[in-house]
């Protein structure tokens, strides 16, 4: 058998694939049914959104910030706001801030949704997709009554939100909450503790957390390996600082630490834990204006910032530097995605093929912000 | 525990998990077999939009003052302006917003100073041709335009209305400006 | 006295009515007449089969989901796969270039006649049965081995690397699922002593539940019963077992590279040999023929109404077809719940789990029918 010449094929997954998460092209060396190594391959998407963003003034850019991560767009909104104020030294009102963290934390529940979804599909539950866009549903449908828009929502501003929240949606939101709970169980009985489901995940793509850190993985992947780094605690921005909540890391509760069940698990958990921190934020909601009177044409002194937010997926940034213009000199997005895809030729050898289809989904990636 | 004998046991509770968490997943699955779908059967049923959606934009030309606030605001410069003569005496020749590259912001709105464009609860742009998606409101008539491209919209006037409570005669206060205070709640047009 | 025997029958009362004597044309010609006609009518029911299922998990797969199903094309959609029908066969036969020209071709029929064939052994009722062979459960169970050589060639002539991985992972899982199959099987026929199916379904006779094979040799045929659905899944590769035509992983598996009318046979295949595992589940398992619908009233010694031989078959037809499609729908209903086992853990739940067990119950019944039952219960006074 020593003999027996086999041969490495390559193997192209992508760009168009049903379990890429987007134009991911990833070229495969497999020996048989087994991946020896895996390289990655992007810019399928780019769209050059930091050059655009040296020639519009900053409150144009926003709209470009919902497009980074599409499915986590009050959070790009919040990021780029954050890091105009403290660029420009402006100050939202604090309704604004609270308000702001309610629709981080439901752009959360709703981005961590569909990434459940689709990890179920990936392993060939074709159900529970179906049940997260079901919630997912009743959280767009707020989000049009709060600002119009069901994905790009542009509704964080410079210098507060777009409108203000009326006892309407509030009423909404807590039903939704509180059905969230309730269908939460059901997709554990579902999909979490399914034995199949498990034994796919389990011990699938194991991140040490060492590794982790040193590829610089942020958000879930990273809080999955057993990191308990979560941006909303170690610098916190708008009102983190006076809420109560969890940092949800793995514990290897079905494998390993750090393997793929565990990542899905810290984003099940942060489901539950935004749920919460949307009720305290409409519990603690003072009164009081909305925005701050910015000019929409503000010329903003020469300065640099880097502001970090935590996205659903990681660790969202943006370096501005500005010259005293109203566009920006640099507009930098250091996009979570990127770096959490780029421990896949390490993680990804000497596995079988459905195991990297597996890893992508676990590492949950989204093209918008890998390319830009 | 030998390793022969923690092998027996994360076998038979391997075997044990899959029966139990196996009859816990199907009890979910006809569950929601027995429920009522969640579906919207478009084009029978039309999707409800909320007032305040951001659609497709209503312009009111005879309240227009040609500052191009609003080609200036928009990120993308999707609306086109032609106008004849300056200052006081401009009058507005074209204008036109194109749909192929708009990104539904709401930036131009908010720049307006008149509230003369808006963003109404209108969201069907489906058309044949790429030149289509170019809205020329300056036609005296836009629904009559819009009709003409879209054949199926029997309720085309209804969702012309304006967002946020207000009428369509124009003459009623502006919109509130970012940084007002806010405003009374107003009751939603049905 | 068979579906071909019926068959020939009204042909005989049909030509007598025309004038002619159809008893005038050889032995073996008549036969022959007979056979095709209900071959044909097999076709005809497999095609309502598929038919009817497409539509039946198109909608149970929506309703599950907590959406509709099709449910625009004819009354409820059932019409759908009649326009998803005309839409394969109007298609452009579109055969690639570099696929091998005799092999890409004939892989369809392969599996379809794999599918098909136990068919003529599959029986509605007592003589609703094309043909009662003395070795109908063997024959029905080699044809799945038709199926493997048919996917192979697929995946193979597709000239397509995932399909290949399709193919290969096929072979695997299929031959490997016919042990514990033939292990259950061989079950129950230690119980009966006999492979033929009627006579399986003759020994369950019983005017209730408890004369089924499933809980008359309680506890080996009852876990036999469970291995045989299993092993049935995998053979027919339905989820959980599903990894050939995987679809988030290989778009398609071994079928990617077909369209038209050769996709359709794949898909007709896939839904008659569902078909056939649930039938044979039904005929060895759950009663055949003797089902739910009773075919005599009779209490306390007394018979107060005795179906006749045509009432009867119908009848039977009926708990058997009812049966099934319930099995069927059990099938269904796991597909849309469970995730995809792995390539590796579908051979460790093979060689594992279910034949080991398999072996258990094999042993177990054949020792139970070693045991002189009648003697014992008279020992006890019973």
């Amino acid at each position: 058998m020593r003999d027996l010449q086999t041969d490495e094929i390559l193997v192209n997954m992508g760009p168009q694939h049903p379990s890429t998460h987007g134009v991911l092209r990833v070229l495969l060396k497999t020996d048989g049914e087994w991946v020896r190594e895996a390289y990655p391959y992007i810019g399928y998407l780019h769209r050059c959104k930091e050059k655009i963003g040296e020639n519009v003034t900053y409150a144009q850019f926003a709209p470009y910030t919902d497009r980074l991560d599409y499915l986590g767009s009050m959070n790009n909104n919040l990021g780029w706001a954050l890091a105009v104020e403290r660029l420009a030294g402006i100050e939202a009102p604090r309704r604004a801030s609270w308000l702001r963290v309610l629709a981080a934390e439901l752009n959360r529940i709703a981005s961590h949704l569909l990434s459940f979804g689709t990890f179920g599909m990936e392993t060939g539950a074709f159900t529970p997709f179906f049940y997260g866009f079901r919630e997912r549903e009743t959280i767009l449908s707020i989000f049009e009554k709060m600002c119009g828009a069901r994905l790009t929502y542009h509704y964080v501003r410079i210098g507060g939100v777009m409108r203000d929240m009326t006892a309407e949606i509030a009423a909404d939101t807590r039903a939704f909450l509180d059905d969230m709970e309730r269908k939460w169980v059901e997709y554990n009985a579902l999909l979490s503790d399914n034995e199949i489901f498990v034994r796919r995940t389990a011990n699938v793509g194991i991140i040490p957390a060492d590794l982790a850190i040193a590829y610089g993985l942020t958000g879930p992947s990273l809080r999955g390996s057993g990191v308990a780094r979560d941006v909303r605690r170690a610098e916190p921005y708008a009102i983190y600082d006076q809420l109560d909540f969890d940092v949800c890391v793995g514990r290897g509760l079905k494998g390993t630490i750090g393997d793929s069940w565990d990542r899905y698990w810290v984003r099940m958990l942060e489901i539950m834990e935004s749920v919460k921190i949307c009720r305290r934020a409409l519990d603690g909601l003072p009164e009081g204006p909305y925005q701050t009177k910015v000019s929409r044409v503000m010329k903003v002194p020469a300065n640099e910032v880097y502001c970090r937010t935590e996205a659903p997926r990681g660790e969202l940034g943006f370096y501005l530097v500005s010259d005293g213009t109203d566009k920006p000199w640099r507009c930098r997005i250091r996009g979570p995605s990127f770096s959490n895809l780029s421990i896949l030729s390490a993680i990804a050898r000497n596995c079988l093929v459905a195991d990297v289809v597996i890893i992508i989904g676990s590492i949950d990636v989204v093209l918008g912000e890998v390319d830009r | 525990m030998s390793r022969q004998s923690t092998a027996w046991a994360d076998y038979w509770r391997i075997l044990w998990n899959a029966i139990v968490t196996a009859i816990a997943g199907l009890r979910v699955t006809v569950k929601y077999l027995f429920s009522r779908p969640i579906t919207v059967e478009y084009p029978d049923v039309l999707p409800e939009t909320p007032d305040g959606w951001r659609g497709v934009h209503a312009f009111e030309m005879d309240r227009c003052i040609v500052c191009r606030a609003c080609e200036r605001a928009c990120p993308i410069q999707c609306i086109t302006m032609e106008v004849e003569g300056k200052g006081k005496t401009a009058r507005l020749l074209r204008y036109e917003i194109d749909y192929c590259i708009c990104l539904f912001c709401n930036l131009c709105a908010e720049a307006c100073p008149t509230a003369c464009l808006w963003m109404t609860r209108e969201w069907d742009l489906a058309c044949y041709r790429r030149g289509d998606c170019i809205i020329r409101f300056h036609e005296r008539n836009p629904e009559k335009e819009r009709a003409k491209l879209w054949p199926s919209m029997k309720t085309l006037p209804a969702r012309l209305k304006k967002t946020d409570g207000e009428t369509g005669d124009g003459a009623a206060a502006a919109k509130p400006r970012p940084g007002d205070p806010p405003a009374q709640p107003t009751e939603p047009q049905t | 006295m068979n579906l071909v025997d019926l068959i020939n029958l009204v042909l005989n009362w049909a030509a007598g009515f025309v004038g002619l004597q159809y008893t005038a044309l050889p032995e073996l010609v008549r036969t022959a007449i007979g056979m095709l006609i209900a071959c044909g009518v097999l076709l005809g029911y497999v095609a309502f089969l598929a038919l009817f299922f497409v539509w039946a998990e198109r909608r149970v797969a929506g309703r599950i989901q907590s959406r509709q199903g099709p449910n625009r094309v004819g009354p409820q959609g059932l019409l759908q796969l009649v326009a998803d029908g005309i839409k394969f066969l109007i298609k452009e036969d579109i055969v690639p270039a570099t696929v091998h020209p005799i092999l890409f071709r004939a892989a369809p029929m392969l599996v379809f006649m794999g599918a098909f064939a136990p068919y003529v052994v599959l029986p509605f009722s007592e003589n609703l049965v094309v043909s009662n062979m003395s070795l109908g459960v063997y024959y029905a169970l080699s044809f799945a081995a038709l199926e493997v050589v048919g996917v192979i060639m697929a995946g193979w002539a597709s000239n397509n690397k995932w399909s290949l991985y399709g193919g290969m992972r096929l072979a695997a899982q299929m031959m490997s699922y016919e042990i514990p199959m033939a292990l259950s099987i061989l079950t129950i026929v230690v119980l009966t002593g006999s492979l033929r199916l009627g006579h399986i379904v003759s020994d369950q006779q019983g005017a209730w539940i408890f004369s089924w094979n499933l809980f008359r040799g309680f506890p080996w045929t009852f876990v036999a019963a469970f291995i045989f659905f299993l092993a049935g899944l995998a053979s027919s590769k339905r989820t959980p077992f599903d990894l050939p035509e995987a679809e988030s992983e290989l778009v398609a598996g071994y079928h990617t590279e077909y369209s038209g009318i050769r996709f359709v046979m794949f898909m007709l295949a896939e839904y008659a040999t569902m078909y056939v595992i649930s039938a044979l589940t039904v005929i060895l398992f759950l009663g055949g023929w003797h089902g739910p619908l009773p075919r005599t009233v009779a209490w306390g010694g007394t018979i107060y109404w005795q179906a006749g031989p045509v009432a009867g078959n119908l009848i039977g037809a009926a708990n058997l077809i009812g049966k099934s499609f319930f099995l069927m729908f059990v099938m269904l209903w796991l597909r849309w719940t469970f995730p995809r086992v792995r390539i590796d853990q579908i051979i460790y739940i093979c060689m594992k789990v279910l034949v080991p067990f398999g072996i258990v119950c094999l042993i177990g019944a054949a020792a139970w029918s070693l045991i002189p039952w009648s003697v014992l219960w008279a020992s006890l006074g019973l």
